[in-house]
């Protein structure tokens, strides 16, 4: 292990000295725990190296030691600002193994949580990414608003940030008639919500030409790079699982994938913003679907899989995510892996990085929206 | 490399062949596998058994290609040049099994401390502290 380069190290072509220049884990453009080592020549950077880990728990080694059930809340917190959508992934891979049939309701319900819950997480990103780029206000508004999606989920589940709400087998509970109808009032705002941010926000000059043409990769680069979600889409491929391979009941609503056409950080920073529509459009849906009947199926107490392996994967608001569960016929799984979209996410932060000012990695690091509890596991 | 794989969409391959197979899914048209989306690893016991979950953006196909590999000498060609996902993903495997990818670019800790945790967690030699019956697990 070669020790840390804090001097100045070598002399470019320009004649000036090229310096290390070390980025968090304590540093609030980080969201979390990331720290990057940035070699910089003048203000232009030269290389970025992520060094992750500080967030991490061990998760998949507990995994070993717990029941099926009992891992749920686990799931909570890899990305604790999209729960739901982690919970469902889980859930579905267990289900897969098992070979559990889930009620109507239940899956109506599933699905309208995760994208209330994508919603949610693509109002923080908004607001973060603002507060990143020196607008303090516009993180005001949008945490305002989610407020509202984590009230809902209160009702429905007891609790703000770390739900469990997705079983195996369907969901924990019934929604009631009023979380129904503040749904509604939800949906009725969100246009409203959304407006503002237009205003406030995306239609900021300033805000704008920091975002437009920065970070620039060529979408192979991305691909070989392992990049999913948002930030791939962006550059011009419309690679979204709800679409490509529907899991639960994603095939029976109509709505749209957003790409981009350049792939700048502007790009990647709106992929979310219509995302945000569509998936209001598909809680629309739902609702106009939602069945009566029960919201979880018959399932032994003591849940024993076959001897056998399952990859499951869903498209969380960052990307694929996939839990990968080999099973030994026991209660507990053998081995449980878990494919984060946010650690391969960051794999490319030294492509997307290098030439940019020193000022936009911020801005870069805010627009990967990373979740380092999920990068780290 | 034939029909059978593509309709299981499993392949079995071994340490010596690894680089050349998966030089083939990629490089070959009628394959296409142009991304790496996961590596990971599964203590077999006897063997440790690496898993890399391969995706065509083309096709839509997916394909897991797994490498057995003995516990005494766990190497195995780094593919950090075929696909740059890998230089995540054999990193987080390294900390995590001991496993050694050669030929890997920056094969330092990824996830563990720098001088690396002092021994692999998911190896199942590995004990949870509190689970051993001993104080803890180092």
């Amino acid at each position: 292990m070669a020790p840390m380069k804090l001097e100045p190290i070598g002399v470019t072509p320009s004649g000036t000295e090229r310096y290390c220049l070390n980025l968090g884990p304590q540093h609030p453009s980080t969201h979390g725990v990331l720290r990057v080592m940035l070699e910089l020549d003048g203000e232009t950077v030269v290389q970025a190296t992520p060094m992750l880990g500080y967030l991490h728990r061990g998760i998949e080694k507990l995994a070993e030691a717990r029941t099926y059930p009992q891992f749920i809340p686990y799931t909570d917190r890899l990305d604790y600002v999209s729960s739901m959508c982690n919970n469902l992934a889980y859930c579905q891979s267990v289900e897969k193994l098992v070979g559990v049939e889930v009620p109507e309701r239940a899956e109506y319900i599933r699905v309208m949580m995760a994208e209330l819950n994508r919603i949610a997480s693509h109002m923080l990103f908004i607001g973060a990414t603002a507060l990143d780029l020196g607008g303090m206000t516009g993180m005001m508004y949008t945490f305002r608003d989610r407020e509202y999606i984590l009230d809902l989920f209160n009702l429905a589940s007891g609790s703000r940030l770390t739900y469990s709400y997705v079983r195996i087998g369907g969901v924990m509970n019934d929604i009631s008639v009023e979380f129904i109808d503040l749904l509604r009032k939800f949906l009725a705002e969100l246009p409203g919500m959304m407006t503002e941010y237009d205003n406030l926000i995306n239609g900021n000059e300033i805000f704008q030409a920091r975002l437009k043409g920065v970070a620039v990769v060529p979408v192979e680069r991305l691909v070989s790079l392992g990049v999913t979600g948002p930030v791939l889409r962006a550059a011009g491929l419309k690679d979204d699982l709800r679409i490509k391979k529907p899991y639960g009941i994603y095939n029976r609503f109509q709505f749209e994938i957003p790409t981009g056409t350049v792939g700048d950080n502007w790009e990647r920073y709106m992929m979310r913003v219509l995302e945000i529509k569509e998936s209001a459009n598909i809680i629309a849906q739902a609702l106009e679907g939602l069945p009566e009947g029960p919201v979880m199926a018959k399932i032994p107490k003591v849940i024993k899989p076959p001897v056998g392996e399952v990859y499951h994967a869903n498209e969380t608001p960052r990307g694929e995510l996939g839990f990968y569960i080999v099973s030994d016929g026991t209660t507990k799984p053998y081995r449980l892996h878990i494919r984060r979209p946010t650690f391969y996410n960051l794999g490319s932060i030294d492509a997307l990085c290098r030439g940019v000012k020193i000022a936009d990695v911020a801005a870069v690091l805010a627009v990967l929206d990373p979740c380092m509890g999920e990068a780290d596991a | 490399m034939n029909e059978e794989m593509m309709a299981t969409g499993e392949l079995v391959s071994t340490p010596a062949t690894i680089k050349q197979d998966m030089r083939e899914l990629r490089d070959n048209p009628a394959y296409g596998f142009d991304r790496l989306l996961d590596v990971t690893a599964v203590d077999r016991g006897e063997t440790f058994e690496i898993v890399y979950r391969l995706n065509s953006l083309k096709t839509g196909r997916d394909l897991v290609v797994k490498v057995a590999l003995p516990i005494a000498s766990p190497n195995l060609p780094s593919l950090a040049d075929l696909w740059e996902s890998a230089l995540f993903g054999e990193r987080e495997v390294q900390d995590m099994f001991g496993i050694v990818f050669e030929g890997h670019p920056d094969p330092r800790p990824l996830l563990a401390p720098e001088d690396g945790f002092g021994f692999f967690p998911l190896r199942k030699s590995y004990v949870l502290p509190g689970r051993s019956g001993q104080p803890s697990g180092r």
